[in-house]
């Protein structure tokens, strides 16, 4: 027994020695290596020189405003992107309005990749369109001048109508190609906004603020509008009237975007709003009261069953839940500790934690797309602001504050919600007078104002990827 | 009874035995884990090298060393190794050491910062010392081939690993990427070859990230940085054949 150990013990050990030097052997002949570590991240530089017309010039007279209009939208579209700087146009060294679309080694009318290099640009956009009848055709490249390579040749084709969504696709096409990611360009934003003093409808528009049209004529205060997971449809509250009881309710609606029907969900006495979609398709999470304390309920997608999951004594709010993108947890806002905080819940209802403790009123709370970020509104000093922390309620960061142009308080930034990719954050805010649309990007850069009219809007919401 | 006085005294040594033996196995086990994955020191040493140091004279290489020694300054003082307290004390070879500390002290005006924080490590630095300057001269003396990493410890080390830190630093600041590509996660290795002036002889990428952009923004992040600072003397072989691998971000 001994001696067997003995041997064993000993193999072991001569086997454990010869490891070891086999170890140092490899490391001894691995060269000297350093970590660099994190880069710094910079904007592309990028030319974009004005499209060319490759139709017969002066036939169809729109053909200037359609090439305008498709250059604009993509421009707007590439600049919120904030991955590029765009070069000035009067730092361009060649004129290509009469060059070919394509690099002079390709043809010999082309342009000369030296010519954008030599000015610093990363990206080379060139693009030509032409106009017949009611439609419009889009030959656009993409080419990376430093290795004097064509990323992206693609022809577009539509009605004229429809220049805008040529340019969203080519948008679309150059982040996808560039980032791997999804851009966002045809998404959209559905929005409660105001018609007529005490009234609000629901409103849907581009992502951009462009191409607005009403999804409601209740003619009542209609408000809280939110996405399905598969962004066919829509939910909404409204304070909708009984003839029955001659009572107005807050009920809450579902409109089909595609086949436009409209169904009323929950009409339970009280509050029935708040919704927020569970990505199965099945479910979803609303505020009611039923005659007691707003709680959050979760609901079967055809409102007949519920369940509670909180239940909160009386005169306590436990209101905006919001489902995150995996369907596991909701945040939503409580003042059960006194002021209105933001709290995070298993979606049972189970295992609540407080996220917030800072300021005196944290509302609205909104979980990112990828799940990691929530955003809130949160005021401290007497008016809003947009937060955005990890969502386990680390890293909190302020993305606004601005002063009202009107009389230089600081304004209610308020409402807040992700786009599609996460990188930006849609919010209404009253800096210019009244509450308008504006975007900002997660880091608080470049806020952006993409409505321009004298409605106010609540309550905005951002599609998920429609396409 | 409850009690297992059955057992014979003997089964009991086997026993132990047995959970002696795995007891080791565990703790080597363990010791194997951590030399696989968590390797101390990132610079690599040979380490038959540093036995050879140990033995070796003393006098006669100390004066050999203080020419070689690109570093060392005018020396103003010579200075006799001998007077030195600190290091008497402690070791009783000190004496070899001295002549090298002085120089040493001397060649800080020119690296002034590298210096300063080597005081702190001073006292730990004169036992290496004494160690390392041996080596040195003892190259000539034993005629055996030592590479000039070899004595890659002690003070020399906290030296090199300054030069490294320099190239790594120099090479950070120039690393952009575009927006574009954040959150793809992309790694790549480029080899990097240093002459004798600091001049990159060459580089190359050896693990590509398979993002041709990224590829080219790691080596213009070299190419931006270059020409180093000369390198220290027993790290020029190093750079110039074997080269140092930059890992873009690790």
């Amino acid at each position: 027994m001994k001696k067997q150990l003995v041997g064993f013990t000993g193999r072991l050990s001569v086997f454990i020695l010869a490891l070891t030097f086999s170890i140092n052997a490899v490391r001894a002949e691995s060269p000297i290596h350093l970590n660099v570590g994190d880069a710094k991240f910079k904007k592309s530089i990028l030319a974009l020189p004005a499209f060319q017309y490759l139709g017969t010039p002066g036939i169809n007279k729109t053909y200037i405003s359609t090439g305008k209009e498709i250059f604009d939208t993509l421009q707007f579209d590439l600049s919120v992107s904030s991955y590029f700087d765009f070069l000035k146009r009067e730092a361009f060294v060649e004129d290509v309005s009469k060059m070919s679309l394509r690099p002079v080694a390709d043809e010999a009318s082309g342009f000369n990749f030296s010519s954008w290099k030599q000015i610093g640009a990363d990206f080379l956009i060139r693009a030509g369109y032409k106009i017949v009848g009611d439609d419009v055709t889009l030959e656009a490249y993409l080419y990376y001048v430093p290795q004097q390579k064509k990323v992206l040749a693609k022809t577009y084709q539509g009605r004229t109508k429809d220049s805008r969504l040529i340019a969203h696709t080519f948008a679309n096409d150059i982040v996808k190609e560039l980032t791997g990611i999804k851009g966002f360009f045809l998404s959209k934003i559905v929005t409660s906004r105001s018609t007529e003093p005490q009234q609000r409808e629901i409103f849907v528009m581009d992502w951009d603020g462009s191409n607005v049209h009403a999804v409601t004529h209740h003619h009542s205060i209609a408000n809280s509008p939110a996405w399905s997971a598969d962004g066919k449809s829509i939910g909404y509250r409204n304070f909708t009237y009984h003839t029955a009881d001659k009572t107005r309710n807050a009920d809450l609606f579902f409109y089909n975007l595609e086949t436009q029907e409209r169904k009323l969900i929950s009409a339970r006495p009280g509050i029935n709003s708040g919704v927020s979609f569970f990505p199965d398709g099945r479910h979803i999470v609303l505020t009611m009261t039923r005659g007691e304390s707003p709680n959050i309920y979760k609901m079967t997608m055809d409102g007949r069953s519920f369940d509670a999951l909180t239940s909160s004594a009386h005169d306590v709010l436990n209101v905006e839940p919001s489902v995150s993108p995996d369907g596991t947890k909701i945040a939503f806002s409580s003042d059960r500790n006194g002021r209105p905080m933001v709290y995070v819940m298993n979606a049972d209802g189970s295992n609540v934690k407080r996220l917030t403790v800072a300021g005196e009123y944290n509302s609205c709370p909104r979980f990112s797309p990828d799940g990691k970020k929530i955003t809130f509104a949160g005021s401290d000093k007497g008016h809003f602001d947009l937060f955005i922390m990890n969502a386990d309620g680390e890293n909190m960061i302020r993305l606004t504050s601005a002063k009202k142009s009107t009389n230089g308080k600081m304004s209610d930034n308020e409402d807040p919600s992700f786009s599609p990719d996460g990188r930006h954050i849609l919010f209404t805010s009253n800096r210019d007078g009244h509450h308008q649309l504006y975007i900002v990007d997660i880091d608080g850069d470049n806020e952006r104002r993409i409505t321009f009219d004298k409605n106010d809007y609540y309550k905005p919401s951002w599609s998920p990827y429609l396409e | 009874m409850y009690a297992p006085a059955q057992l014979h005294p003997e089964d009991n040594f086997a026993k132990y035995i047995r959970w002696s033996a795995i007891g080791h196995v565990v703790v080597l086990a363990l010791f194997i884990m951590r030399t696989v994955f968590y390797p101390s020191e990132p610079i690599l040493i040979q380490h038959a090298i540093r036995v050879d140091m140990v033995g070796l004279p003393t006098k006669t290489q100390a004066a050999t060393i203080l020419p070689s020694e690109p570093k060392a300054k005018a020396a103003p003082k010579p200075a006799e190794p001998k007077p030195l307290p600190v290091t008497k004390k402690v070791l009783p070879d000190v004496k070899k050491l001295d002549p090298k500390k002085v120089d040493l002290r001397k060649s800080s005006t020119a690296e002034d910062d590298a210096i300063k924080r080597l005081e702190a490590f001073k006292k730990l630095a004169e036992m290496s010392k004494a160690k390392s300057q041996p080596k040195a001269a003892a190259e000539p003396i034993r005629g055996a081939a030592l590479s000039p990493g070899s004595s890659l410890v002690g003070l020399n080390k906290i030296d090199y690993d300054d030069y490294l830190d320099k190239l790594n630093e120099k090479v950070k600041a120039n690393w952009n990427l575009p927006s574009l590509l954040k959150n793809r996660e992309l790694t790549a290795t480029v080899m990097v070859y240093i002459n004798s002036s600091g001049n990159i002889a060459k580089k190359e990428i050896k693990k590509s990230s398979g993002n041709s952009v990224f590829d080219e923004k790691c080596l213009e992040a070299i190419d931006l940085s270059g020409p180093f600072e000369s390198p220290p003397s027993k790290l020029t072989n190093i750079l110039a054949v074997d080269g140092v691998e930059f890992g873009f971000p690790e």
